[in-house]
């Protein structure tokens, strides 16, 4: 009983804690705390509309938090997420705007689009982790670089080859209306991406514990010589761990290109992949974790376009909010490992 | 042509002193065992602290001043969540950079109601040192920049003496190689990655600084542009040594100055900004390949 006691106060501390400083970032702003905390409960499940449009945010921060996750459960860092979404989106837009996919019907047509943007990612983490594997370079550099150079250069693309005809923004022209997933009901963002990604989730979450690759890989991780003596080709499993979280972000960027922006623009990603990092380090790659957390950011995504509607806080704020919940519960869950296990 | 390799120089001196302070701070904290992937937001916290402060007090002096205390708190906290809490360096430095890539936009909206950048002429730049050399050709070189500028020059000399021929250094060099060995010869190691870290907190606040407050005299959304990764990278090709790291900066700031330079051509700007980004890739290719060779000798 006392335990459940001791257990129950820390999780209220740490709730304590986490609420007590979103109100001090809340309230710089000049804005009432528990004012703001009420619109952002609004925005975020106010409604049925509401809660939709929760859910249909969480489409990138899922897809581009495995995206981190798988590779990290191979024991190497993908921080590339960012890149390999932003190619993901640009050439789902591109394929999606092409004139040879006129004639195929809507829903083949999808199908293509999202492999591409699967494939794109994919590539774009490929030399990342060939990198590290035939040269040993560190692929938190590489795959850090790499958001850079793939902003830069589909910010070339849709300035110059791609850019619609006419536009005065650097954007590509919609994609054919064929292709695109609509909302579901009006009023609120939600469409069947959400259930594209809830498809995928479960095949991940299926390879994870009932596959020999997904056995793998989780083996790579923990302690490679043990995994290589036992017959695990490592460098190999990492590369398809990379490919596969690659794929996924680019995955991510096609769903946002078909479900949400119907195109690819200059500042196409808010920084979706480096949301994904984060909810992957707080989850600590565990699949159950992700979702869960990426449902709590996703309501401070949306809660926050209401704050600012009804009050003076910018909606940045869910930036910061999220940031310090990922450092207070990495720090509480260490506090408490420690406490377990002292050394 | 000479006065455009001129002015090429100087803003290759200009731009290669952020990255070179960085990479000294990164350094410090290499030496200690820690990659200290929070540079960028150490950098980026000293970036606005030193316009905020600048700004209200005009006062450049004040400017750098709160960018380093700033800088400092943060190194702290991340020292407090890598050294005392055994947390991950790569998650907390990561978490840590997000943090202050969104607070800062944050405090830029709700303190100057700018949207993505903030600039006033009430900022005040730091002050550029003119040398009296009597010689026009020497003054047109070595005069002039920030005083930032000559102050890096003196920090890469006593980084240097301070990491490989000060007491605190050799105990920083052992404390990076074998934790637990220094530990058992009676060396406080966490105090020593404590110290370590708040080095790297205020030279990457001085970059920040030079960064925001010496030329441009503006704070802009995740103004650092990813120079702290590239200051990691330079850390990672250099493997520790500061006369390494002096050189790749210089590289680095030429090949800086050398995008902007090539923006107005007819190069696409965005080509000319990833130069940066794709040679030090190409670098770190390159020293494993030399790696290799010296090896097979």
């Amino acid at each position: 009983m006392r335990k459940y006691l001791i257990i129950f106060l820390r999780w209220l501390g740490l709730i304590g804690l986490i609420l007590t400083t979103w109100s001090f970032f809340i309230a710089i702003s000049g804005a009432n705390p528990l004012e703001g905390f009420y619109y952002l409960g609004l925005g975020a499940f106010g409604g049925s509309c509401e809660i939709l449009s929760t859910l249909n945010k969480m489409v990138p921060f899922v897809l581009t938090a495995f995206a981190v996750a798988i590779p990290a459960w191979a024991g190497v860092w993908n921080i590339g997420a960012e890149g390999q979404l932003l190619l993901g989106g640009f050439v789902a837009a591109v394929v999606g705007t092409s004139h040879w996919l006129k004639n195929v019907p809507s829903f083949v047509g999808i199908i293509i689009i999202l492999i591409c943007a699967f494939i794109s990612g994919s590539a774009w983490a490929l030399w990342t982790i060939l990198l590290r594997i035939y040269m040993n370079i560190n692929e938190v550099i590489t795959t850090l670089l790499s958001n850079y150079i793939a902003d830069l250069l589909t910010s070339y693309f849709v300035n110059y080859p791609f850019r619609a005809p006419g536009s005065p923004w650097a954007q590509t022209s919609y994609i054919n209306e064929k292709f695109i997933i609509s909302p579901l009901i009006s009023g609120s963002e939600f469409s069947s991406t959400f259930f594209i990604m809830t498809a995928v989730v479960m095949l991940i979450i299926l390879m994870e514990r009932q596959t020999i690759l997904g056995y793998e890989i989780c083996m790579t991780g923990k302690n490679e010589l043990f995994a290589a003596q036992g017959g695990i080709k490592t460098g190999f499993i990492r590369l398809v761990s990379m490919i596969i979280g690659g794929g996924l972000a680019g995955l991510a960027g096609g769903l946002l290109v078909v479900g949400v922006n119907y195109r690819f623009m200059e500042g196409f990603s808010p920084g979706y992949g480096f949301t994904g990092l984060l909810i992957a380090l707080i989850a600590n790659n565990r699949s159950i974790l992700i979702i869960i957390i990426s449902f709590i950011f996703a309501a401070l995504q949306t809660g926050s376009v209401s704050l600012e509607l009804f009050t003076d806080v910018p909606a940045e704020v869910s930036g910061v909010l999220q940031a310090i919940l990922v450092l207070f519960a990495s720090a509480w869950s260490l506090l408490v490992k420690t406490k377990v296990k002292p050394h | 042509m000479w006065d455009e390799i001129l002015g090429l120089y100087r803003s290759t001196i200009r731009m290669m002193t952020p990255v070179l302070l960085a990479s000294l701070g990164g350094l410090i904290t290499f030496h200690a065992g820690i990659l200290n992937v929070a540079i960028e937001g150490l950098m980026l916290i000293g970036a606005f602290s030193a316009v905020c402060f600048s700004y209200v007090f005009a006062n450049a002096g004040i400017g750098i001043l709160g960018a380093v205390i700033f800088s400092v708190a943060l190194s702290i906290l991340y020292s407090f969540f890598v050294t005392t809490l055994r947390a991950n360096n790569f998650a907390i430095g990561f978490s840590l950079n997000i943090f202050v890539s969104s607070l800062t936009l944050y405090l830029t909206r709700i303190l100057f109601r700018g949207e993505n950048a903030f600039n006033s002429p009430n900022i005040k730049a730091i002050p550029e040192l003119s040398l009296k050399l009597g010689n026009k050709f020497l003054e047109k070189i070595f005069s002039g920049f920030s005083i930032l500028v000559y102050f890096s020059i003196i920090l890469t000399i006593l980084t240097s003496y301070l990491i490989f021929k000060t007491p605190f250094g050799l105990r920083l060099r052992a404390v990076g190689q074998n934790e637990v060995a220094s530990k058992t010869a009676g060396v406080n190691a966490s105090m020593i990655q404590y110290m370590a870290s708040i080095l790297c907190g205020i030279l990457c606040g001085l970059a920040g600084a030079q960064l925001s407050i010496s030329n441009v005299r503006l704070f802009s959304r995740d103004m650092t542009g990813g120079r702290g990764f590239i200051a990691l990278a330079i850390i990672l090709i250099a493997r520790g040594k500061p006369s390494f790291i002096l050189i790749m900066s210089l590289i680095f700031g030429f090949l800086d100055s050398l995008s902007i330079k090539l923006q107005s051509g007819k190069v696409a700007p965005q080509f000319s900004l990833m130069i940066p980004y794709i040679i030090s890739i190409l670098v770190l290719m390159f020293a494993v390949i030399y790696k290799h060779f010296k090896c097979t000798e």
